[in-house]
């Protein structure tokens, strides 16, 4: 099987390189530097905005604005033709002459409609693909999103995002997705900051963010940011939208599942203060109420609401306040009912001291619970399972020089886990009250990165974060005798920790690295390395996500997953940055996997310690991208291939998981081919197309047949030994854009989707299953028919 | 445009289902659940039958047994894994013929097992003097004809709290469906304050019935009334993680089938089981209602604690136990059934399939026995 192992010391080889070459150069001498600095806005609705991107070509210094719309960057005196470009934007370009002065500017930016989807997925500056330091990167773009086609005409956040190289999932319908080859509860999801430990409504159907809410969406795959850690995988930040400056403004939209509304204006006279609040409704129990019996009976709701308040103190400082939730109900008639809810909290003081300094403090809390009731007559009781994390950072922003971009900032961490409690209810229950203990644990990290620009040519991002983890008691460790797998009858010794006393310390170095160097204008080669280390563990033995399943944090018996990860990316664009293309290789290794012990008992377990085992994980893959940014006709082909697989490397055969082989993890699928294309007609229509195929992903068919207690019993003696047959469908969709101008502020629009055209019958699972005397295979198909849906949405 | 609506209703119904369908595993273990199931599976068109071979690697060796408290004889059964076509015969090639068994105890007792020349994949003990005691750990000693030899970890046979009460619960079939009402019956029991009991359970009804559907009444005397057996769930399995110390109450164990009016003979029995037991049968039960969803827990052998002597990492499948057992019956006596009413709605629907029954002495004094 082809590796990359030799490629480690190529790596080494470029970075060594790259250190020497970086002291050799001499500094260049100094000269009087002035400063462009100033405020990019919307010019329809006066809102700040952010990632534009503001370059003069000629000179080659650019900058890109912050959050609050803000950019600066120093200069040396001369003519500059400034270029402020942003995605849905019109470009607008401004001359100016520095002679022995700063210089203040405010620009507006008109919205193009009619480019409005330039393309999907877009880096900030046209030839950003090329020119920007990082790689890895993806970013969504929100206003293109509507005309991208979806299941049940739900626009999708997280859905469009594994359309993208190197984003995948167990299946469709399935909660969560991977990146690279890592596992779902890999991915750091951060909602203005705040951590998000749910993504799904109704157990995996759709995401649970509403997308009318959110200004931004941007995926790290690989090249991690050092100001974030926690999660091994990947990062997504979003952004909830500001609220726009200029009046109030209503939109939302009805579906076949959900009814939306979002409000957002000014709040204030002054229009400092602006606010925003949103929310989504689902009835899809009218649906289940058109079932036969007895499903009819089944009940399923769920809501989400988006809140912000931004307060413009001065042009330089602006507080902001975000509140999230989302909620979820799944009833089974006489059975039970499950619960989940996940609340988000977040405050933020920006403030822009001066133009080379500026920072970010961060206060946010997220809190996520699950409830679990029993409705069975003699055994009614509620479990629960819940997490709460909050969190304090501070984040600055130093640029000198504009070849310098220095962050730096540090993060305080709280946990606090109830891994699952059950509780009687009524008078008639036989259930026993039982609790968990809770698990507390403390974090704190900093880190420190810089960004450095020698020449045009060539960039380096170097940083570095410390992250250190204790968790704390009250707690129990349970001992086990040495030399031998630990079960609950080996348990030698228990260990009781007072309240605050440290149960086990973990912490390190994670190293992060990122290098470009162009090889012509519109071609560079992109260099990556990352370090990332995750304290918390989702437990869930199951192949997709499910809302039954719970996170634990590190102890003496789980010490923290670490990954590093070496990428390396070719990247060139032709035809004025019309076409982008990419390709980029990876090579990804995983320690402290969480695997379980063939039938392990997860719910309620109180040693789970010795359930867990301990696995190696590795993933490696090429990503191909072609993508063509403007025009009438947008869009990306994507090829990836890649692997990913797991060991359990256990001393002990009994547990061992395939003999302690290497066998595909559950996500491995490795051909991914995705064509998505967006075609402007005219009067507002556009006709948009998904095709995706993909390997079937790895499952366990019986190898072995036996007849035990008068049943035919099947043996799976192999995990993953097989795999379910390939994936593949078309998606079509047109949507109607009823605005005739730029600038028109009531409009409705229109959007029809057809999901899975050609009605192929994708296979979910395959399983197999006595019937009566003989066991036969099935399949089962979840969207195997064509799914048309239809939504309007409107402003006003 | 009626009909086009109604299309789509039809087919949002059916994504519904196959969604819905993936998520039943969660409910597998509840009667509703499996009920649902079942009608979702039929009702839509998420499912389709596959023709894929299930693949047979080396056989291994299946170990089936079980030591109780009650007398003499006990059976282990031993076969091979491998292709089982038929459904009640054991193909030859994968009996294991010519096996030394033993079973030992923890005080040095030891009984050796004789394979039955008429079903030669059971052994049996028929010596009366060995009898399982609780508080005894047992083991098991196989070797094979090739020299192989097989181990089981000792096996403690616990104590099992007797059964308090038998209740049986009229309960109306569903109407228009070709189905019979049944008499649920319900099991009490005191769980003892000591953590750590596991239950299993097995019962048995003898439920009455007519030959070919209706009674055939000859002098005033029915001639064609028999019985028919029927038996609880295979696996049904409790432990006392979550009511340590309450009582087990109203624990459905049986559901007996009105086919024909008289009475019900029941027996339920009560088994005790080592933690070790229990996560066997737990996990057997598990992949034997697997539905396919991605919310199965990945499958895996079920291994239980019967190994290779010499090297620990070669573990047969099955699982040799050891049981204190408790028994309970009951007579159901039927007389609350309308016959009139009863022959109007089933008259001829549950045609007789009259299986072997205990004599009539022994159903005189059911209860008392």
């Amino acid at each position: 099987m082809f590796t990359f192992y030799p490629m480690h010391q190529f790596f080494v080889r470029i970075i060594l390189a790259s250190v020497l070459l970086l002291i050799a150069v001499p500094r260049l001498q100094a000269q009087i530097r002035f400063r462009i600095y100033g405020q990019v806005v919307d010019g329809v609705t006066n809102k700040p905005l952010a990632n534009v991107s503001v370059y003069d070509k000629k000179q080659g210094a650019g900058t890109t604005t912050d959050s609050t719309g803000a950019f600066s960057m120093q200069v040396l005196p001369g003519p500059y033709n400034l270029t402020f470009s942003a995605v849905g934007y019109y470009a607008r370009s401004r001359f100016l002459e520095i002679e022995r002065a700063n210089i203040r500017m405010e620009v507006a930016l008109n919205p193009d409609t009619r480019q409005l989807d330039e393309v999907n997925v877009k880096g900030r500056t046209p030839d950003a693909n090329v020119s920007a330091t990082q790689m890895s990167v993806v970013r969504l773009d929100m206003k293109n999103l509507r005309n991208i086609p979806v299941v049940f005409g739900e626009v999708d956040i997280l859905k469009a995002l594994t359309l993208q190289p190197g984003v995948s999932t167990v299946g469709e319908g399935a909660g969560g997705f991977n990146v690279r080859g890592g596992r779902t509860d890999q991915n750091l999801v951060l909602l203005d900051g705040a951590p998000l430990f749910n993504t799904s409504h109704l157990l995996g159907l759709l995401s649970n963010l509403n997308a009318d809410a959110i200004q931004d969406v941007t995926l790290y795959k690989g090249g991690i940011p050092a100001a974030y850690g926690g999660r091994l995988s990947s990062l997504l930040l979003m952004n909830t939208k500001a609220g726009e400056t200029d009046r109030v403004s209503v939109n939302g939209g009805i579906g076949l599942l959900t009814s939306r509304l979002l409000v957002q204006g000014p709040a204030s006279k002054n229009k400092k203060l602006t606010f925003l609040a949103g929310g989504r409704i689902a009835y899809p129990s009218f649906i289940l109420g058109l079932f036969p019996e007895p499903t009819n009976k089944d009940r399923a709701f769920f809501y989400d609401l988006n809140g912000r308040l931004t307060y413009r103190l001065t042009n330089d400082s602006q507080l902001s306040a975000t509140v999230y939730r989302s909620y979820d109900t799944f009833k089974f008639p006489q059975d039970t009912l499950y619960t989940t809810q996940s609340t988000l909290l977040t405050a933020r003081w920006s403030q822009r001291l001066n133009p080379q300094l500026s920072f970010n403090l961060t206060a946010t809390q997220s809190d996520y619970r699950f409830f679990l009731d029993g409705l069975t007559s003699t055994n009614t009781y509620r479990y629960r399972s819940t997490i709460r994390q909050r969190d304090a950072r501070l984040d600055w922003l130093y640029t000198p020089k504009p070849t310098h971009r220095l962050e730096f900032g540090g993060s305080l961490t709280g946990y606090s886990l109830l891994p699952g409690a059950i509780a009687p209810t009524g008078d008639n229950s036989n259930i026993n009250t039982q609790t968990l203990p809770t698990e507390q644990a403390r974090e704190w990290a900093g880190y420190l990165s810089e960004e450095w620009t020698p020449f045009r040519v060539l960039s380096v991002q170097v940083g570095v974060r410390y992250a250190q983890f204790t968790n704390v008691g009250p707690g129990v460790a349970y001992q086990y005798a040495e030399g031998q797998p630990r079960t609950r009858e080996s348990i030698t010794d228990t260990l009781r920790y007072g309240n605050g006393q440290a149960l086990a310390h973990y912490g390190g170095w994670e190293p992060r690295l990122t290098i470009r160097a162009n090889l012509t204008p519109n071609s560079s080669l992109k260099v990556s390395y990352n370090r990332t280390r995750q304290f918390l563990h989702l437990i869930s033995n199951t192949t997709a996500i499910s809302p039954v399943d719970f996170w634990k944090v590190s102890d003496a018996l789980v010490p923290p997953q670490v990954a590093d990860q070496f990428a390396v990316g070719y990247f060139r664009n032709f035809n004025d940055n019309m076409y982008e293309t990419s390709v980029e290789v990876y090579h990804k290794t995983l320690e402290n996997l969480v695997e379980y012990r063939n039938g392990a008992t997860l719910l309620l377990n109180p040693t789970l310690d010795a359930d867990l085992l301990r696995a190696q994980g590795k993933a490696y893959g090429v990503e191909v991208s072609v993508q063509k940014t403007r025009g009438l006709l947008t869009g990306l082909i994507a090829y990836t291939y890649s692997r990913t697989l797991a060991r359990v490397p256990s001393p002990y055969p009994s547990v061992q998981i395939n003999g302690g082989d290497w066998y595909p993890s559950t996500f491995d699928r490795p051909h991914n081919l995705t064509i998505a294309t967006q075609w402007k007609w005219s009067r507002g229509w556009t006709f948009g197309t998904n095709f995706v195929y993909t390997s079937g992903r790895p499952t366990t068919y019986p190898d072995g047949t036996y007849r035990l207690n008068g049943a035919k019993v099947l043996d799976y003696s192999q995990r993953n030994a097989d795999r379910i047959p390939d994936y593949h469908r078309l998606d079509v969709s047109f949507t109607k854009d009823g605005r005739r101008t730029v600038g028109q502020r009531h409009y409705s629009n229109w959007s029809i989707s057809f999901y899975n055209v050609y009605a192929h019958k994708n296979p979910y699972s395959i399983y197999f299953q006595r019937v009566n005397t003989t066991t036969k295979s099935y399949q089962l198909s979840v969207f195997g028919t064509i799914i048309p849906s239809i939504s309007w949405n409107f402003t006003y | 445009m009626t009909q086009r609506f109604t299309e789509m209703i039809r087919r949002y119904t059916e994504i519904f289902v196959c969604w819905a369908t993936s998520l039943l595993s969660q409910l597998k273990s509840s009667r509703s659940g499996v009920l649902v199931y079942l009608c979702v599976i039929t009702l839509s068109g998420c499912v389709d039958e596959l023709q894929l071979p299930i693949r047979q690697v080396e056989p291994r060796l299946v170990v089936e047994g079980l030591i109780t408290t009650d007398p003499p004889p006990y059976s282990i059964k031993l076969t091979f894994s491998g292709r089982y076509n038929s459904a009640y015969e054991l193909p030859e090639g994968l009996l294991v013929n010519g096996a030394v068994v033993t079973i030992n105890d923890d005080q040095g007792h030891s009984v050796r097992l004789r394979q039955d020349p008429l079903a030669p994949a059971y052994y049996f003990v028929r010596d009366t003097t060995f009898r399982g005691k609780a508080g005894r750990r047992y083991t098991l000693h196989i070797r094979l004809d090739d020299g192989r030899q097989y181990v089981s970890s000792p096996e403690l046979l616990t104590d099992v709290p007797p059964i308090e009460q038998l209740t049986a619960e009229y309960q109306s079939g569903a109407s228009g469906l070709p189905q019979p009402s049944i008499y649920r019956v319900l099991l009490d029991t005191r769980d003892p304050i000591t953590p750590g009991n596991y239950y299993r359970w097995s019962a048995l009804a003898y439920s009455p019935i007519w030959q070919n559907g209706v009674p055939k009444v000859f002098e005033s005397v029915t001639v064609n009334a028999c019985l028919t057996t029927t038996y609880g769930p295979l696996t049904d399995v409790l432990s006392d993680a979550l009511i340590n110390g309450n009582r087990i109450s109203r624990r459905p164990v049986l559901d007996a089938p009105i086919y024909g009016t008289g009475r019900h003979y029941v027996e339920v029995q009560q088994y005790s089981l080592t933690r070790a037991a229990y996560q066997y049968w737990t996990r057997f039960e598990e992949q034997r209602t697997r539905t396919g969803s991605l919310f199965d827990a990945q499958p895996a052998s079920i291994e239980g604690n019967v190994h290779q002597q010499t090297d620990t990492t070669i573990v047969a499948l099955g699982y040799f136990g050891a049981s204190t057992i408790s028994r309970k019956r009951l007579v159901i006596p039927g007389d609350t059934i309308n016959y009139g009413r009863f022959i109007v709605r089933y008259g001829g629907l549950f045609k007789g399939n009259c299986s072997v029954v205990p004599s009539d002495a022994e159903l005189e004094n059911w209860t008392t026995n």
